[in-house]
């Protein structure tokens, strides 16, 4: 091994910081304990404020591809590639603006702690909500061990150290960190996540300018060079087609990632809320255009063909890293995409715990009548985070071929999956169980069979096929089955 | 507030999103592609490369903030008609 302490040091010091705020805020929350250990661990007590739930959001939303896999395509693509990525700041406004309030209502109208538990109430089915706590737990993991991979592979690429290393320094530590904090400690430590994305890009962004000679060198060397990279369409490297499904994919439609929805149960008032939302927007732009920028300035110290950069862009970021910065500084960067990849891990491992917790697990005992005590849902909540989490952690140390399948269907998949559910869920009176569970199953088996075989309309990405499909069948469905209760309407619809 | 006033205020509120979700669509695709056909570059940067990222992503601050303090609006979470039965 012949890794460099200096580049190892500050990722591990951040970790250590993380596992102690996650500490800390878990014992000043079980002093003013309110005795509801669920609500306290998979809400945070519905107490964020708008900073944290705008970096939260964020942060959750920001993985390490924003990091190493988006910014090495622009290095490919150009400005178009910032151009198609600016969409993103759409994704703060509409989950927050159009799902927030309502969702915050409901919740605690229903007194639900998690996203299903909504789904299951509005929808009076507990097959609906069996069928989404197996989407969520499937799509979650696989997008786990991917972001596992991402943070560790970059670590071994800029320290030295060997994938293992990395993997234990960072990976193990968010999952003890998730078990112990819960929500509380998962939307502090993504708030702080989120600040050090925004340091480790401003360092980079510095010190890529000064190794490629100033802006204006770089600049220069490019027009000559890669003129292509100045046009929108790349040369024919970016069509059309690519922005439409692009806006598809990460704009529009990421109202309907779970992950960012439950976040909607959480917060403390509609101050908060409006806080987060220009917060929110301010952030993501920032970061989508900062690091892809960053991406695109690379071509001025990695001037070969991609060829000579193993075939792959995902070499870029690590490499325009170590191109550029001293091994100190370099291990100081690498913490903003370590810190991608940690805060979308600690929220969808929660999210996932919950839905097996008490959505499957809770829900089922219920039923049967079978009490269980605070300190056993207590014990079992921390258990299962932990359990779950290191599986995913053996898992990434050599992940299976069909982990990459799935993560590859991960992102539109929930998408199709939740999008109408949730939308119309709290929008359409009409939208019933039928419709919603025909919507989930028949959007998201369409989607994946349609993405396994490459069928594509007019060149755009699957996601189309999925979301309409997912609407006719909520449509059909709706008028199909019966209507949903009164009483339940009552609650989320007022006459 | 009455629950059916924030319903309806709700309702008002996701209206607007989806509104600003298309006047953004318009925008970024006139900043960026419309700009990009008067081939004018400055400070070294074609000119629909800062119109397209950074203006696009200022307007959406400017256009979140007017909605937010225009047209949202602020009130209790819990059911304030539920509070009063009790």
């Amino acid at each position: 091994m012949n890794g460099n302490i200096w580049g190892l040091l500050p990722v591990f010091i951040f970790m250590m910081a993380m596992l102690a705020v996650s500490i800390y805020l878990r014992n000043a929350a079980a002093k003013k304990s309110s005795g509801n250990f669920l609500n306290e661990y998979f809400t945070g007590s519905r107490s964020l404020g708008g900073f944290v739930l705008a970096m939260t959001t964020v942060a959750t939303y920001s993985s390490v591809s924003s990091f190493v896999g988006g910014p090495g395509q622009a290095w490919d693509i150009g400005f178009g590639w910032i151009y198609m990525s600016v969409v993103q700041v759409t994704a703060l406004f509409l989950v927050l603006g159009i799902l927030g309030k309502k969702m915050a209502i409901v919740s605690r109208k229903i007194d639900a702690v998690t996203v299903i538990d909504v789904i299951r109430h509005r929808y009076q089915s507990d097959l609906l909500a069996n069928l989404s706590a197996i989407i969520i737990v499937l799509f979650f993991s696989a997008t786990m061990v991917a972001q596992f991979v991402g943070g560790a592979k970059l670590f071994e690429a800029v320290t030295g150290y060997s994938y293992v290393v990395g993997l234990v320094v960072f990976g193990l530590v968010v999952v003890i960190y998730t078990a112990v904090g819960g929500f509380r400690g998962v939307a502090v430590t993504d708030a702080l996540c989120a600040i050090a994305m925004l340091v480790g890009m401003f360092i980079l962004l510095v010190g890529i300018l000064q190794a490629g000679g100033g802006y204006e060198a770089i600049m220069e060397q490019i027009t000559v060079r890669r003129p292509e990279l100045l046009e929108p369409l790349s040369g024919g490297n970016m069509p059309y087609t690519l922005y439409i499904s692009q806006w598809m994919l990460v704009g529009i439609f990421t109202v309907g990632l779970p992950q960012s929805v439950v976040r909607c149960i959480t917060y403390k008032d509609t101050k908060s809320l409006h806080r987060a939302i220009i917060i929110g927007t301010v952030v993501i732009g920032a970061m989508n255009i900062g690091m892809n920028f960053i991406g695109v300035l690379s071509q001025g110290i990695l001037t070969e063909d991609l060829a000579a950069y193993g075939n792959s862009v995902d070499n870029i970021m690590p490499l325009a890293i170590v191109r550029s910065l001293s091994p100190l500084v370099a291990g100081i960067t690498i913490i903003g995409p370590i810190a991608a990849s940690i805060s979308t891990i600690s929220s969808l491992l929660l999210t996932a715990t919950s839905s097996i917790i008490k959505d499957v697990y809770m829900y089922e005992k219920e039923k049967r009548q079978q009490k269980i005590s605070e300190k056993k849902t207590s014990m079992l909540s921390q258990l299962c985070t932990l359990v779950l989490g290191l599986i995913i952690f053996f898992i990434s140390i050599n992940p299976p071929d069909v982990i990459w399948k799935i993560n590859m269907f991960a992102f539109g998949g929930l998408e199709t999956a939740f999008f109408w559910v949730f939308i119309l869920g709290m929008f359409w009176k009409k939208a019933n169980k039928t419709g919603a569970i025909w919507a989930m199953a028949g959007g998201t088996v369409v989607y994946c069979l349609t993405m396994l075989m490459g069928i594509k309309i007019m060149e755009i990405h699957q996601i189309l096929i999925g979301i309409v499909v997912s609407l006719l069948c909520m449509i059909i469905g709706s008028y199909v089955g019966k209507d949903v209760d009164k009483e339940t309407l009552g609650i989320y619809f007022c006459e | 507030m009455k629950l059916k006033e924030k319903y309806w205020q709700i309702k008002k509120e996701a209206g607007a999103c989806v509104a600003a979700l298309l006047v953004l669509i318009v925008f970024w695709a006139i900043a960026g592609f419309g700009v990009s056909h008067l081939n004018i570059t400055v400070c070294h940067t074609p000119l629909w490369a800062i119109t397209g990222c950074i203006g696009t992503w200022i307007f959406s601050i400017i256009m979140v903030v007017w909605m937010v303090k225009k047209v949202f609006k602020d009130f209790d979470l819990e059911d304030e008609d539920e509070k009063h039965e009790r």
